[in-house]
């Protein structure tokens, strides 16, 4: 844990933080919320305000008249898919920019992220788990790609070589060559943010979802909707396929093996909406 | 000296085929062995099936794309477009565990490009009679039927395949890459086809290109700077 905070401490430029999205989680868990101090948190940053209605009033999710405020946006669209949005917009703030250490142009990652997200969220949701938090980690699972991204900038002549030379996985690489991985970089930084320790979990071991214990279900969710994210093409950068298959996510989440091609034909047909994520503005 | 007629020239289509218009369990007409009347040296050689990153190729891309203005045509996923106007750059994108397939007959000029994401439509027939190219066993027939309706002829048809990406170690679940390679090679042999090139498995990601003004196939793969010559220019323009 100490190595970890040390090496997120000496990185120079760290992803801003999503800080609204830990405190809208906390909110949508609480059945007796009341609903105007989640419009009043989104309100507050003005910047994030004007972009998740621009998303809102976007060509995918559109009605006949143009929300002009968040609580309009939220009667219409209601607050799962307000969630949704808010944590796109503050997402791609963070993971939107190019990393040079992966060899990923700008975009790649931020596609990447979103259909991972939306994949996991489609599972999450036939088995009645809980949609926003599985989708922010998701969407968040590669953050800490964006903290590596800067050290390997200077050896991925050497990460290429070890994930194709000796069949390493990315995360094995990364180990090897700067002594931690991104997912337990990326579960560090999300637990410094307060976000809540089951998403932590789910995005420190969503390389090896069994060890996410007790909260091994949400891990897997994220290993899935990672893997169909890679299946449908929007992996990136060196060695994208670099990863290890864990039978065991499947097994986790009670899937069969019919239910991978199924819920990757379920992302496609849903790709509209993923597309229309693609274009969040920061 | 009297002019013969000129040949009926075919009315230029792009997507020429609307998706309801075909039925995925309409029996294709099973070729013969291709022959192909192409030299040796106009098709780069095989590739392995497994390939690791590849060195940047010696061929710029300029030389096949000396008409690099041309528009793109952008094949979605599980989608197809096929064209017997030559000019457009048939693209298609984020090819990962996915198979991309072009076909193109040099002597028609006519091309097309599928992006088929799984093996078998047994898993949702009813997606694969409106979507045949989602699938492996349906994007296939659906594209020769595509070239075909346009006036390819399939005994000239140079065919080349990329994607089928790999995780590593993967069991049962998530070796969707391989199998819709098997699956392809399968098919083609079905209808007595080969591939002409192919860049498939590993654990790259890749974007392919048919350029129907000229035959030429490109690819640019996740990660690397150089785009790679899948299939050189086939005809002399």
């Amino acid at each position: 844990m100490q190595e970890l905070d040390e090496y997120i401490n000496k990185v120079k430029t760290l992803p801003p933080a999503p800080k609204i999205l830990p405190q809208l989680l906390l909110l949508l868990g609480d059945p007796d919320v009341d609903s105007s101090r989640i419009v009043e948190l989104i309100a507050y940053d003005q910047a994030l305000t004007a972009n998740v209605l621009q998303l809102c009033n976007s060509a995918f999710f559109a009605q006949a008249t143009p929300a002009t405020d968040i609580q309009e946006a939220v009667t219409r669209l209601g607050f799962r898919q307000i969630y949704q949005m808010v944590a796109a917009v503050s997402g791609a703030r963070a993971l939107a920019p190019p990393q040079k250490g992966y060899g990923i142009e700008p975009g790649e990652l931020w596609k990447h992220s979103v259909t991972a997200a939306v994949a996991a969220r489609l599972i999450a949701h036939d088995q009645g788990e809980d949609e926003s938090l599985v989708f922010t980690a998701a969407l968040m699972h590669d953050i800490g790609k964006i903290v590596l991204s800067e050290a390997l900038e200077h050896v991925y002549a050497k990460l290429v070589q070890q994930t194709e030379d000796s069949q390493q996985s990315m995360l094995e690489a990364e180990k090897k060559l700067l002594g931690v991985q991104h997912a337990e970089i990326g579960g560090r930084l999300l637990a410094r943010w307060n976000f809540p320790p089951n998403l932590v979990a789910a995005i420190w071991h969503h390389h090896h979802p069994a060890e996410a214990k007790p909260h091994a279900q949400r891990a897997s969710y994220v290993y899935i909707g990672n893997m169909i994210a890679y299946f449908l093409g929007h992996g990136y950068g060196h060695q994208a396929f670099a990863l290890r298959g864990r039978a065991e996510a499947m097994e986790i989440l009670g899937l069969t093996a019919e239910s991978l091609p199924q819920y990757m034909i379920k992302t496609v047909d849903g790709y509209e909406s993923v597309q229309a994520l693609f274009k969040v503005k920061t | 000296m009297a002019l013969s007629p000129a040949p009926p020239v075919p009315k230029p289509v792009l997507r020429a085929l609307p998706w309801p218009a075909v039925s995925p369990s309409r029996p294709v007409p099973v070729g013969r062995i291709l022959e192909s009347n192409l030299q040796g040296s106009d098709i780069l050689p095989r590739l392995s099936r497994f390939p690791s990153i590849q060195p940047p190729s010696e061929i710029p891309p300029t030389a096949i794309a000396p008409h690099a203005s041309q528009p793109k045509v952008i094949v979605g996923i599980a989608d197809l477009a096929a064209t017997n106007k030559p000019g457009p750059v048939l693209s298609t994108y984020s090819l990962g565990s996915c198979i991309g397939v072009s076909a193109y007959d040099p002597q028609s000029r006519v091309g097309g490009l599928v992006h088929m994401m799984l093996p078998d439509s047994s898993i949702e027939p009813r997606k694969a009679a409106s979507q045949p190219a989602m699938f492996i066993d349906t994007g296939i027939p659906a594209l020769l039927r595509a070239v075909e309706a346009l006036g390819a002829n399939r005994q000239h048809l140079v065919i080349c395949a990329a994607g089928g990406a790999q995780v590593l170690d993967s069991g049962g679940f998530f070796n969707i890459g391989r199998r819709n390679y098997e699956n392809l090679m399968s098919i083609l042999k079905h209808h007595d086809l080969r591939l002409h090139a192919e860049q498939i498995g590993g654990l790259v990601s890749r974007s392919m290109f048919l350029h129907t003004e000229s035959g030429g196939v490109r690819l640019k793969i996740s990660g690397q700077m150089n785009d790679m010559i899948l299939c050189k220019s086939l005809t002399n323009t």
